[in-house]
């Protein structure tokens, strides 16, 4: 990263419920999406993020914050998102879309993998149940798709 | 709700529940590719047995990016040591029949891995081994493995022969790790590689009956970890690889030829050349002035016995183990 912490100016954020958020620059540009809008100079103040409410907006700035900083190892960090991403699946769900949207992949690979672990080992009802999946086939129908893939149910 | 206190039937307290919580379906929500991605992060089975459940997941492991994994080993061991009791003709019936389903379905247009695993051989496989190996290339695979095994029998059996002719003009540059057992590949299709593959990392040759002479060598090979295991007709080596971190070699005695190693850190030397290389020092230690790690394998049978030491004691420790094999 070019921006150090000490020459890092503020940036903020505005949420879709209209939140404002103090940022640090070299904070805020780990989202690519700010990155690009800060390197074109069309960062307006406050940036508005049409997609992203203000709790996420905080959570997804907590996550950078701690990400920028290049004091923490590779084993603090891995600690450290392994509790992050212990949530609710409506804040998961909230935070992958805002990863997504503001382009950070770093965020968006780690919700990622932690809802595959939550699928991972297990039976397509308990996956249903976890998620509150519901089966909208007919009992016919599930029949024949196990049949089709009967390779991936043995 | 709770506001009202008013007696509901058990059928639309069960519905009012039911609404409620499937409107909290987030995952389903996500959008496709976002989906795809976590499913590429599972195993190929887990991801296709989501197809099950829900329309919205019906389709949606079709586009997995990250591994095609076809590892029928375990029925072709348990057929070997008698514990399943089928033929192998039909079970190859049904692999085939498995693999060139899943690549039918298949829509991603990259793939991380492809690998498939069973007893093939070269007479009735071969179009389908071709029409996979092309399949991967046309989905810039990165990581190919082809592992062919077979029973002890490997030696008359005809092995797969892989050419270069298979790529024609499309593009293998996307490689970057080839790993081969059990399939016949001769020297210039592996130098083919070399040329082609400019980010090839991996590469290991396991059991190919037509190796003869292998030259590793180009000004810019990015290899890191070559392994040449069991090539039984092998019979020189010449390696120039200025990444190569890592050497395994199992097999006959050969003239084996380090040019141009300067990563190289761990050596690995197997079967009758690791025994031959006991009284004939001198062969290979000036190229392995740098070495950290030397594992050799002097056993004639076990493939476990291994001896770890360090280029400091690299001299010593060759007279020692010869020493006890003699």
């Amino acid at each position: 990263m070019s921006l150090s912490p000490s020459t890092s100016k503020m940036l903020s954020l505005k949420s879709s419920d209209g939140k404002v958020l103090e940022v640090e620059e070299h904070v805020a540009v780990l989202c690519e999406t700010i990155k690009s809008l800060v390197e074109d100079g069309c960062a307006d103040s406050p940036i508005p993020l049409a997609n992203v409410d203000g709790a996420t907006l905080g959570n997804v700035m907590e996550w950078c914050k701690k990400h920028a900083d290049q004091k923490a190892s590779a084993d603090d960090l891995e600690d450290w998102d392994a509790e992050f991403v212990e949530r609710d699946q409506g804040e998961l769900y909230h935070l992958i879309m805002a990863a997504n949207y503001l382009n950070i992949k770093g965020l968006l690979d780690l919700i990622c993998q932690k809802v595959a672990d939550m699928i991972k080992g297990k039976h397509p009802e308990k996956i249903r149940e976890i998620f509150n999946i519901e089966n909208d086939f007919t009992p016919e129908q599930q029949e024949q798709i196990r049949k089709d893939n009967s390779w991936a149910f043995e | 709700m709770r506001k009202t206190v008013r007696p509901v039937s058990e059928f639309a307290l069960l519905k009012c529940v039911k609404t409620c919580s499937y409107l909290d379906d987030r995952i389903s929500q996500l959008p496709d590719e976002i989906l795809v991605s976590i499913l590429s992060l599972l195993k190929m089975k887990e991801a296709a047995r989501t197809s099950v459940l829900s329309r919205r997941w019906r389709y949606l492991w079709t586009s997995i990016s990250g591994s095609l994994d076809f590892d029928g080993s375990r029925i072709v061991d348990g057929m070997r040591m008698g514990l399943v009791d089928k033929s192998l003709q039909a079970e190859w019936c049904r692999f085939v029949d498995w693999v060139n389903q899943v690549l039918n379905l298949h829509q991603a247009p990259t793939l991380g891995e492809f690998r498939v695993c069973f007893d093939m051989d070269d007479k009735v496989s071969k179009c389908h081994i071709d029409s996979w190996i092309k399949f991967a290339i046309r989905k810039r695979v990165k990581r190919l493995e082809l592992d062919f095994t077979c029973s002890p029998e490997y030696l008359i059996r005809k092995n797969y022969i892989l050419t270069s002719q298979l790529f024609g003009n499309s593009h293998i540059h996307s490689l970057t790790e080839l790993r081969l057992t059990c399939v016949d590949v001769t020297g210039e299709v592996i130098e083919y590689f070399l040329l082609n593959c400019p980010f090839l990392e991996v590469l290991r040759v396991v059991i190919s009956k037509s190796l003869v002479d292998l030259k590793i060598s180009g000004p810019s090979l990015k290899l890191k970890n070559l392994g040449i295991v069991g090539c039984h007709c092998l019979k020189n080596i010449e390696i120039s690889a200025i990444n190569l971190v890592s050497f395994e070699y199992a097999g006959p005695n050969i003239s084996m030829l380090f040019k141009n190693v300067p990563c190289l850190v761990k050596v690995y030397i197997g079967g009758p050349y690791g025994r031959y290389l006991v009284h004939n020092v001198g062969q290979i230690s000036s190229s392995f002035s740098q070495l950290e790690t030397l594992i050799l394998n002097l056993s004639a049978v076990s493939m476990c016995n291994h001896f770890v030491f360090f280029s400091q004691f690299f001299i010593s420790l060759f007279f020692f183990c010869g020493g006890g094999n003699e």
